[in-house]
């Protein structure tokens, strides 16, 4: 496995502004992920480890610190950047999975691949619509959904649509996928088999993975786990 | 993103139903009202120019200011009505020479024992011209046309209803003569018009303008000139008219004569008119507001739903352009489809109308209310009133839609995503 420094988080502090007080949701993180970690970020309710998600998929500012991505700081860019750098190298599964019920299920895994520009379209080798399509169901293949192309994402059943959520989020060749509470909305065997199939995927493709969960399940299927409580790093191991 | 915006419209079928039905009946009564105010305004100036004001009218000079009144010390005389005949029929005008005058008619019936007076205007026409301007004696209903040289009068049909007038009963009628003198007439009834100008069968009495001349001591003179420049295409006549007198205004002029178009004798009319259809340009502009809330609720509706699937395409990189385009385009969408609806409704509400009209001849008969119609009210369809009501509710569904996706994707993904 590649043991090259994918993601490097120094001093990170988020701090929540309300009414009546300032609530520090992360206080001095540091860490750092190799490329084809497979990781997750564990603790109680409230120990900040969604924020640290968000920090690092660039879905929210950090108050300071550096998150270095490939060498750039994602905390010093502006929206326009970060946006790029979501379209380009982030790829996310939401616990509630997020997928447009009105579209089939490789139009939905489509969607990461449309917003791409051109150069970005060209360097995955797709030309055309037609290249998309068969690469989504190709996508589709390898996350156990062949046949199910066509079908309408609100036809699926959860299992399904967490694993139309993963061929989204892994049909533009990320490099960093994101997972919040995978198996939240899931029961067990659907949960395990989602875990085995991105542990697979993690395998095989070499991509890095990092969820967020307090899901023992979770927690066995990954190769390290970093604990967080009340905002501050507890261990890495 | 077209895709999208479409199979969203079938997603939440009810809610696009009942905005759709909203931006329709909008549109559709829209659609009703600006054909029915089109269909008044030209059924009413048709009948302006057939049986009242003519295209034009040429009177002697100090007349017009003061013929709400009917003067009769200002006449054209017989000379001056010759030298304006010469240059009407050079210039190939349709013409009639028409004396005009406030009259009170005194009637009692032996047999109805109806008695009573009223005020009208009396016409005094000339039998053999009338009809190249006016279309009054096309209309009678009852009774036949008068006689030359004989005291018979033709009446208003609202007029013969309100004495219960009927052919053959006398009655007298008291009008002033040439210098002011009150002659009495005693009349006979010979016919009763009903016509479409409301004003004409309330307050309109005829007679031989050759019996008036010997009985008011007119010597040939006579009140007014009425022109026409076509008595079958009310359309027509105003477009030539209105071409044809600057020229032949100067020519009166220069004979100590005042021509005054259609326009000019019917200004307060029209003035009215226009303001009922900035009444009704209000009107349309609430069924426009509220059919303009239902698309901002819908939309806001929409966007509050799918929060989930803004925070999503955010994540993946999509812009706050595209997400705000993609509900625009969702609300134009339903804009079109309403106004689509709504034209065919209007179409199909206002065809049976323009075809067969509404009768509100009971309602007009004993009230004004501006308009020259008498009785049947057609619509009248156009395709430019309905491009425009369609184009203005797609216009007024865009805003919306632009107004209730302004906040969409505004924010930190992390907060839309934690809204849910």
């Amino acid at each position: 496995m590649n043991s090259t420094r994918l993601l490097t988080i120094e001093h990170l502090n988020k701090t929540y502004h309300t009414a009546s007080e300032d609530v520090h949701a992360l206080k001095d993180i540091n860490l750092t992920f190799e490329q084809g970690e497979l990781t997750s970020i564990s603790g109680p309710s409230g120990s900040g480890k969604t924020t640290l998600l968000n920090l690092i998929g660039c879905l929210d500012m950090a108050t300071d610190g550096k998150i270095l991505l490939e060498g750039k700081d994602l905390v010093a860019m502006n929206q326009k950047e970060r946006n790029m750098v979501r379209r380009q190298h982030l790829g996310f599964i939401f616990q509630n999975y997020n997928l447009i019920p009105v579209l089939k299920a490789w139009e939905n895994v489509a969607m990461a691949l449309q917003v791409l520009d051109t150069k970005q379209r060209q360097a995955l080798a797709l030309e055309n619509k037609e290249d998309i399509k068969e690469k989504c169901f190709q996508m589709l293949e390898k996350v156990g959904l062949k046949g199910m192309e066509e079908r309408l994402s609100n036809d699926l059943s959860g299992g399904q649509q967490q694993r139309v959520s993963i061929a989204r989020a892994l049909v533009k060749s990320p490099s960093l996928i994101l997972a919040d509470e995978p198996t939240a909305n899931l029961d067990s065997a659907n949960g395990l088999m989602i875990l085995t199939l991105i542990e697979d995927l993690n395998k095989s493709m070499g991509i890095t993975c990092i969820y967020s969960s307090h899901d023992d399940l979770v927690l066995e299927h990954t190769r390290r786990v970093i604990i967080l409580k009340d905002g501050q790093l507890q261990c890495s191991k | 993103m077209f895709k999208i915006a479409l199979r969203n419209l079938g997603r939440y079928k009810k809610r696009t139903i009942v905005t759709t039905f909203a931006i329709a009946v909008g549109v559709m009564t829209a659609i009703f009202f600006n054909a029915m105010l089109v269909g008044a305004d030209n059924d009413s100036k048709r009948n302006l120019l057939w049986y009242e004001t003519s295209c034009a009218k040429v009177f002697p000079k100090g007349y017009f200011e003061e013929r709400n009144l009917y003067p009769v010390n200002f006449l054209i005389e017989s000379e001056q009505g010759k030298e304006l005949e010469s240059l009407l029929q050079k210039d190939k005008v349709s013409y009639t020479k028409r004396f005009s005058s406030s009259a009170e008619l005194f009637f009692l019936d032996e047999k109805t024992k109806v008695s009573g007076s009223l005020m009208a205007i009396l016409y005094g026409i000339d039998l053999q011209q009338d009809k190249n301007v006016f279309h009054t004696m096309n209309s009678i209903s009852e009774g036949t046309m008068i006689g030359k040289g004989t005291g018979q009068v033709i009446l208003g049909c609202n007029l013969a209803y309100d004495m219960k007038a009927r052919l053959g009963q006398e009655m007298t009628i008291q009008v002033k003569g040439r210098g002011g003198f009150i002659q009495t007439l005693d009349v006979v009834v010979q016919g009763i018009v009903t016509t479409e100008n409301p004003i004409i069968n309330t307050t309109g009495v005829f007679m031989d303008l050759e019996y008036l001349d010997d009985m008011l001591e007119l010597d040939g003179a006579v009140t007014e000139y009425d022109l026409s420049w076509n008595t079958s295409n009310s359309s027509q006549a105003i477009k030539e008219a209105s071409n044809a007198l600057p020229l032949l205004k100067e020519q009166c002029s220069a004979i100590g004569l005042d021509c005054r178009s259609w326009e000019e004798l019917a200004a307060d009319i029209l003035s009215l008119v226009q303001s009922k259809s900035s009444f009704s340009n209000l009107l349309l502009f609430f069924i426009f507001l509220i059919a303009a809330v239902g698309i901002t609720n819908t939309m806001a509706m929409a966007v509050m739903e799918r929060k989930k699937e803004i925070g999503m395409l955010k994540a993946l990189g999509y812009t706050q352009r595209y997400i705000k385009g993609l509900f625009f385009l969702e609300g134009t969408l339903l804009g079109m489809l309403g106004s689509l609806a709504g034209v065919l409704l209007g179409i199909l509400v206002t065809i049976p109308v323009q075809r067969y009209g509404i009768d509100f001849s009971s309602m007009v008969k004993d009230m004004n209310i501006g308009y020259r119609i008498a009785g049947i009210m057609h619509a009248e369809l156009t395709g430019k009133e309905c491009l425009a009501a369609a184009l203005l509710a797609i216009l007024a569904s865009m805003f919306s839609a632009s107004l209730a996706v302004r906040k969409a994707a505004k924010g930190e993904i992390a907060q839309i995503l934690r809204r849910m």
